[in-house]
């Protein structure tokens, strides 16, 4: 790759080169303009619409969540949500939410990723195909179907009414409503995210923890789980960054009450309702970047298992 | 594992996952389902009903527009990046790479919330505030590494760089190079990316919601505040998530067709970027 991009800078280099007006430096820094143009040239348009424009409104928000009243810096903001105890409370249900998400993925996820892993080729494609459907049916429309299935009037709760006389206590609109909608998608896309790791499992380690006399157990402590753990931790990362960050399934569902609320729809409150004080504009930029510095070190830390994935791949293969 | 707990395993969470979709469609063909365990009767009345509310609509009309050139507008700024990314500098393609994880930091509500205070923070850019320009924007910032992936990783398999240099000899223009000779090479990638960028933008609730408040109503924010009005009909907001469910059906069908069976790559920032 650089040879080529050398071989194109150079002549690029010599054209610009004047009919000998301008000064050696300023001949120099024309030369590497033209350079830039020519290596970066065709990115610039993507640069300012997805790179630019993410990395400005982020550090945007972090400003704004610093600003007073007249512009000038305070922590008043940060103060305010630390202190407000509905906010405090919407921030430890939003981790705790996330952590219990992110775990049952991992332990259900693995075993039916595992089982996915052993089925079919065929078979494995219609489930990857089905799956990519359940993981993408998350927003407004699962509120919707979830009301219809456990809700109030919902379709569980009156079969088991009508069928079996049972009356079902559970509440959607509750934490554990949420967890179990949030498992109607994210399951899946956890099960989608650790299944190309389950290739790495070979036949012959079964067949050698066997001839050395052991049992499934013995396989599964010592072989397939110190093997399949960095991809399975990175999958509980990512799937707790990606719960964390949700906000149309729990606004649709539990709306803004302060009794079950999250960060995002705490959020939600401070940018939708007029009664949210003074300063809710910057008490939602400081929310935001809360929100935003524990996905961004998620992700940080997500890397950083993938490099470590990426190397044990080569490793195995 | 015995095969029977495996079975039971999988068939407990294919229950799990066909029974919301069984009550909404239940729900959007009831007649009247009251107090017991299915619908006294069944009707397509919701549905007529449904698709000829003027609100219902144009929400809906909205919401295809909006993907659409939210899929337009990623497609002519990632392609010729890439595409530079491949034959000449490949320290985009990294770039690339890394911008395409930031809206995985950056929950979509925060990102709305902060597209519209920097929109607002300049005099120049104060009146698009609230547009739906900003909408188009938002979209295309968080949607464009669904279009990526796919593209990357066919460009890769392609050869682009080998296919550009061969037509580059034979005294083809980077135009005709990237029209005649990369674009048909890589027609899958592309047709993946632009299916799941126009899931993505055609499901996206966030966005619209935080910028525009709700003077534009696309069908997930018409969704959420139909669910949310007690005065509401629930068949009809019941009729609109089984098309949404439809919709989501249709395209990952077409994924599987278009990718002939391969893994889709949904692992973010993992390979070639090496």
């Amino acid at each position: 790759m650089t040879t080529v991009s050398r071989a194109v800078a150079g002549p690029a280099d010599d054209i610009s080169v004047g009919p000998g007006l301008s000064s050696a430096p300023a001949r120099r820094r024309r030369g590497t303009l033209r350079r830039i143009v020519t290596q970066w040239g065709p990115a610039v348009p993507f640069l300012i619409a997805a790179g630019g424009i993410l990395a400005a409104a982020a550090f945007w928000l972090i400003r704004t969540s610093f600003s007073g009243p007249d512009g000038g810096w305070t922590l008043q903001a940060w103060q305010d949500i630390f202190a407000q105890q509905i906010t405090r409370a919407a921030m430890v249900r939003s981790l705790g939410l996330s952590a219990v998400v992110a775990t049952l993925c991992l332990v259900l996820g693995s075993v039916l990723a595992y089982l996915v892993s052993g089925l079919a080729r065929r078979g494995r494609t219609a489930a990857q195909a089905l799956l990519n459907v359940a993981a993408n049916f998350g927003g407004a429309s699962l509120a919707i179907a979830m009301v219809s299935t456990l809700g109030a009037v919902g379709f569980v709760r009156l079969l088991l009414q009508d069928r079996f006389g049972y009356a079902l206590g559970f509440d959607l609109y509750s934490f554990w409503g949420v967890v179990v909608t949030y498992m109607y998608f994210i399951l899946p896309l956890y099960v989608l995210l650790v299944l190309p790791a389950m290739s790495v499992l070979r036949a012959e380690w079964w067949d050698a923890v066997q001839a050395a006399g052991g049992t499934r157990w013995h396989y599964w402590r010592h072989v397939g789980l110190p093997v399949l753990c960095p991809f399975l931790l990175a999958g509980w990362v990512l799937t707790f960054a990606w719960s964390l960050g949700q906000f149309s399934v729990p606004y649709a569902l539990l709306g803004d009450t302060s009794a079950t609320s999250l960060i995002t729809t705490r959020l939600g409150n401070f940018l939708f309702s007029a009664t949210g004080g003074s300063n809710r504009f910057e008490r939602a930029a400081a929310l935001a970047v809360f929100l935003m510095v524990i996905s961004a070190l998620a992700l940080v830390l997500y890397r950083l298992m993938a490099n470590r994935m990426l190397a044990r791949l080569e490793n195995l293969r | 594992m015995t095969r029977m707990s495996r079975w039971a395993l999988l068939g407990l969470w294919s229950v799990f996952l066909v029974l919301p979709v069984l009550a909404t469609l239940l729900y959007s063909l009831a007649t009247v389902w009251r107090g017991r365990a299915f619908p006294d009767g069944y009707t397509l009345a919701w549905w007529v009903q449904a698709f000829s509310e003027p609100r219902v609509v144009s929400a809906l009309m909205r919401s295809v527009w909006l993907a659409v050139l939210t899929v337009v507008v990623v497609a002519a700024v990632v392609l010729p990046a890439l595409y530079w990314g491949h034959i000449r500098n490949g320290r985009i393609r990294t770039v690339m790479q890394l911008c395409a994880l930031l809206p995985f930091a950056l929950p979509f509500v925060v990102l709305a919330y902060g597209i519209k205070r920097l929109a607002g923070a300049s005099e120049l850019t104060q009146p698009w505030e609230s547009s739906p320009v900003l909408v188009v924007l938002g979209h295309v910032a968080l949607s464009f590494p669904f279009f990526l992936w796919p593209v990357d990783g066919a460009m890769s398999a392609a050869g682009v760089r080998q296919l550009s240099e061969a037509a580059e000899t034979s005294g083809a223009t980077p135009l005709a190079t990237l029209f005649r000779v990369v674009i048909p090479n890589i027609r899958t990638g592309i047709l993946t990316g632009a299916i799941l960028t126009f899931a993505t933008s055609f499901g996206e609730y966030s966005i619209a919601r935080v910028i525009t408040g709700s003077s534009f109503e696309t069908l997930p924010v018409w969704q959420v505040s139909a669910l949310q009005d007690t005065r509401g009909n629930p068949n009809g907001v019941a009729v609109m998530a089984i098309f949404t469910f439809l919709l989501m059906f249709i395209v990952s069908v077409l994924i599987a067709r278009t990718g002939k069976g391969q893994p889709l790559r949904l692992l973010p920032g993992i390979g070639n970027t090496r």
